[in-house]
């Protein structure tokens, strides 16, 4: 039986993007650093993130405890550990939100124009005049804190951002001959949003999604910060360098370990998502 | 080893040529140069060329000859990245190549001026037209803006723009793509210079308007007597206002005359080829004959003759790449069959 | 003589140009448009910018509705089908556009712009749909390596075959090319035009044939309508309108054409004048304002497509029978002819 040949893509790398592939190798390593300590949170220290140990408080990091201890003995290392795990998830769970919705609202504002598209668009503008601390506070303030609610007030403040750039990418692919000649086939509404405008909207959402990302741990972590997100006893690094704040002098450690994680997931996920935005678009030449 | 009649090029006596005078444009054995990870392409293989004054010379190839980038080298406006390796290139006896870039910069718009392709996106779109046309005098003449708003109205007059006072205040989107040419060329020609370069100004306008912009050219050829060198790879353009013409392909020129000479009996292949592929509506052709194969890379040029693969005459000597071989006085064609 | 297969009949269309209610516009890109194109026919629609060609194009093809007027294929009238029927029309009715490049989606490579008119369609089965596309690319004489690429690396000539291939891999009826080798160089569009003959040859194919190239419309077409500013002027067999037009746009436009012979001048004849504002079309006829020939009854009454010997046709007053008798030379009367 005669297969049709698999399409074979041509290899995109010539040696000038090896500069962008350096960028992705960057972004990879940092960000599997912190997806390694959320997968390995548990297993690896043999430490609880909530086992107290008074005698143990405080201490700076030694073999027992690599980063120390905080203020009611438990390790530093284990908590930031568990704090990374939930980061993400939070993180990746607020993305999603703000990238499906925003999406599906941005593609549909273009694609039908008019009345839908202006109705749609002025309740973006709404929800994205609101600053976004302000808006997750009052959410959550309205709705409670628990962790879920975090996750939706996050997701919902990345929304109007996602649709705004889906309905211009999806304006943009619209105007393309591809899709009249697509039209000219034959081909369904349905049909020609599915496999002509989606696989070429796509692309730059995903790229925001990366940067997106980094954003979202921060402002998961502000949130925490200030006592709404990740409620105590559970470790958040947002609640850590809260915490860690009034025992800067005595143990900094509590404060530069939530800290420099931090940074180096979001440089991570933003030097991932900078690497990936040429690697990902076909090229025109 | 039989004997080829090699006629030095500038000794045939051109129709504008004078006795004792000096072309207006001689670019003499210019080789141009783009070296990056893929190998040398040399783009420009010893290409000489000569405009004299009043005279309208075609230089004519398709996409891939290397005749904008020959161009782009006079005007010294070549990428960065393309390097002169051997020739010269001089206007009016004097070499722009022994030029500094200043000076290059001086003599570029007042001595010899270009009108490029693609006319819509020839101007600034957020800047007045009169101020485009006008900018040269500012530059090179130290005028004021008043009076070079003056002069541009002058000038788009005399290439026939309707209403130049109130058109030189409006915007390029406001303007179609002949006007906007028609524009250009009143830039160009703004300060007089001995060259024009027209690069493919014509492409992309309408059929009438293209009429209407070539009889410009010319009038102001009758008139101020300028060098053209016009660019194309339009063969009946080349037929309705060029004096001479010269053949480019995969950079180097294979056949060069008088227009008469050229395009009533050829002697290459390839310039046969293009005039047997040209659709028209005036002979009777019954077929157009397409040429097979396609334009060799710059970076894989084949040993000997560049056509040979894709000629249909070709035969045993094709293995070596013919010089510039004398057909008569006013012709030469790069072709062992011209022998 | 074949069957009828398209009929456009006194087809409008006008376009309401956007802004505030009270600033609206309105743009007659076609007005009053008829032609029929029969079976294995090949009709040319010349024009330059602002005809409206393009307009016609996608009328013909169903993208846009006319604003007045019908539109036949088949025998159906276009406007009053289902999406599914409509479906059914466009397997017989495919088109091939100028810019090849910006036709492709550019995440398919060539073997899934080939697949999807044939999915589309429900047409065949896995391994019928693959003789079928093997089929088409040999009709273009392109190899099957070629199926793994992505479009935008072809050369010009290629990615066009490609169109092309796209075009008749349904074996439609009708093809609809709207300046398909404006972009190519010379040798290639050679090529690609005796390709286009040869197929419509092979394939009994009609063509619908736009483009502003008087030499190719030539080449391909036997019968030729000429359009301005949204009308035709002008039409009949190819050979014979530009042998002896019977509009002065046409002449003019015959006139401007550069053609290869040197000893003949050329650009000589006068053309008053830039395009009118196609915002702002003249009362009467659309040409006066740059015709050598005009008549003061020009610039009121707009002719109408006089008809002589039953396939030729010219919108001229000279042409009128008040007038014919005053009529310049270039005025046949066909009366003997």
């Amino acid at each position: 039986m005669r297969q049709i040949a698999k399409s074979r893509k041509e290899p995109l790398f010539f040696r000038h993007e090896r500069e962008r592939y350096r960028l992705i190798v960057v972004g990879s390593l940092l960000v599997g650093l912190i997806l390694a300590a959320s997968i390995f949170a548990g297993t690896s220290t043999g430490y609880s993130p909530y086992e107290m140990n008074i005698n143990e408080k405080l201490k700076a990091p030694s073999i027992d405890h690599l980063l120390g201890t905080d203020e009611i003995g438990r390790d530093v290392l284990t908590r930031a550990m568990y704090a990374a795990r939930m980061s993400v998830q939070v993180a990746a769970i607020a993305v999603s939100i703000g990238l499906f919705g925003g999406g599906v609202i941005g593609i549909l504002a273009a694609y039908h124009g008019g009345l839908v598209d202006l109705v749609l668009m002025r309740f973006m503008e709404l929800l994205f005049s609101f600053p976004a601390i302000l808006l997750a506070v009052v959410l959550m303030a309205s709705l409670g804190t628990t962790l879920i609610n975090a996750m939706a007030a996050i997701g919902i403040i990345f929304i109007p951002g996602f649709s705004r750039l889906a309905r211009a990418t999806t304006q943009g692919v619209l105007r393309q001959p591809y899709i009249e000649a697509a039209r000219t086939i034959g081909m369904s509404d349905a049909r020609l949003i599915l496999r002509e405008v989606l696989p070429n909207v796509v692309t730059p959402l995903v790229v925001e999604a990366m940067a997106a990302f980094g954003y979202a741990v921060l402002l998961e972590s502000s949130l925490s910060f200030l006592g709404l997100g990740a409620q105590p006893p559970e470790p958040s690094w947002g609640n850590m360098l809260n915490t860690g704040r009034g025992f800067m002098v005595v143990a900094p450690w509590m404060s530069i370990v939530p800290g420099v994680a931090m940074f180096v997931g979001v440089l991570g996920f933003n030097l991932l998502g900078d690497g990936f935005r040429d690697f990902l678009d076909p090229k025109l030449y | 080893m039989t004997e080829t009649i090699h006629v030095p090029l500038g000794s045939a006596v051109r129709e504008h040529q004078l006795a004792d005078g000096v072309p207006t444009l001689s670019i003499d054995s210019l080789s141009v140069q783009f070296t990056n990870r893929r190998g040398i392409a040399r783009v420009i293989d010893e290409v000489s060329l000569q405009v004299w004054p009043g005279e309208i010379v075609g230089l004519i190839g398709e996409s891939g000859s290397g005749k904008s980038m020959t161009a782009l080298s006079v005007l010294g406006l070549a990428p960065p990245t393309a390097s002169i390796i051997s020739g010269d290139i001089k206007l009016s006896g004097s070499s722009l190549r022994a030029m500094s870039k200043s000076q290059i910069r001086t003599v570029r718009g007042k001595h010899m001026a270009m009108v490029p392709q693609e006319p819509m996106t020839a101007m600034n779109p957020i800047m007045r037209v009169g101020k485009q046309v006008g900018e040269p005098y500012v530059v090179h003449q130290a005028s004021t803006w008043k009076h070079a708003i003056a002069q541009a109205v002058l000038m788009m007059g005399r290439v026939h723009l309707p209403l130049p006072n109130r058109r030189v205040h409006e915007y390029p989107h406001q303007f179609s793509g002949g006007m906007i040419q028609r524009s250009m060329v009143a830039m160009a020609l703004s300060l007089g210079p001995q060259l024009l370069i027209a690069d493919e100004p014509t492409t992309g306008l309408d059929v009438t308007i293209q009429a209407q912009v070539l009889r410009l050219l010319r009038d102001i050829r009758d008139i101020y007597q300028t060098a053209l060198l016009f660019i194309t790879h339009d063969l009946g353009v080349v037929a309705g206002i060029c004096d001479w013409v010269y053949v480019m392909y995969a950079g180097r020129i294979v056949e060069q005359g008088s227009v008469q000479q050229i395009l009533t009996a050829p002697k290459h292949p390839y310039t046969q080829a293009l005039l047997l592929a040209t659709p028209s509506i005036i002979s009777r052709q019954t077929e157009l004959v397409s040429i097979g194969g396609s334009i060799p890379s710059f970076f894989e040029l084949p040993e000997g003759c560049r056509f040979a693969d894709r000629c249909v005459r070709r035969f045993e000597r094709c293995a070596t790449e013919p010089d510039l071989i004398g057909v008569s006085a006013s012709h030469t064609a790069r072709c062992w069959l011209s022998v | 003589m074949s069957e009828i297969l398209l009929q456009v009949r006194d087809v409008s269309k006008d376009f309401v140009l956007g802004g505030l209610p009270w600033r609206r516009g309105t743009l007659a890109a076609v007005e009053h448009v008829n032609f029929e194109i029969r079976a294995g026919r090949t009709l040319g629609i010349v024009g330059e910018s602002g005809s409206g060609k393009s307009t016609l194009c996608r009328l013909v093809l169903g993208l846009i509705a006319p604003s007045s007027g019908e539109i036949w294929f088949n025998g159906q009238l276009l406007s009053a089908l289902s999406t599914k029927e409509m479906r059914g029309v466009r397997r017989q009715m495919q088109a091939v556009f100028q810019n090849a490049s910006a036709s492709f989606n550019p995440r398919q490579t060539v073997r899934d712009v080939l697949l999807t008119p044939l999915e589309v369609h429900d047409v065949g089965t896995r391994d019928s749909r693959f003789d079928m596309i093997e089929q088409s690319l040999e009709h273009v004489g392109l190899d099957l390596e070629i199926l793994g690429r992505a479009p935008h690396s072809l050369s010009g000539g290629q990615r066009q075959r490609v169109a092309i291939a796209r075009a008749i891999i349904l074996r439609p009826s009708l093809v609809i090319a709207d300046e398909p080798t404006s972009a190519l160089d010379v040798s290639v569009q050679a090529k690609i035009l005796n390709l286009l003959k040869q197929i419509q040859r092979e394939m009994g194919l009609a063509y619908l044939f736009v483009s502003h190239n008087l030499g190719v419309i030539r080449y391909v077409c036997d019968d030729v309508a000429v359009m301005y500013l949204g009308r035709i002027v002008e039409t009949g067999p190819t050979e014979q309108v530009f042998a002896s037009p019977q509009h002065p746009y046409t002449q003019a436009l015959v006139e401007a054409i550069p053609h290869t012979d040197p000893r003949k001048p050329q650009f000589n004849l006068p053309i008053l004048g830039e395009l009118p504002n196609i915002y702002q079309k003249p009362t009467g006829c659309y040409f006066h304002g740059r015709c050598p020939y005009a008549l003061s009854a020009c610039t009121e009454e707009q002719p109408s497509l006089y008809n002589f010997w039953g396939h030729r046709s010219a919108a001229c007053l000279w042409h009128d029978k008040r007038f014919i008798s005053r009529a310049p030379k270039w005025v046949s009367d066909f009366e003997g002819t």
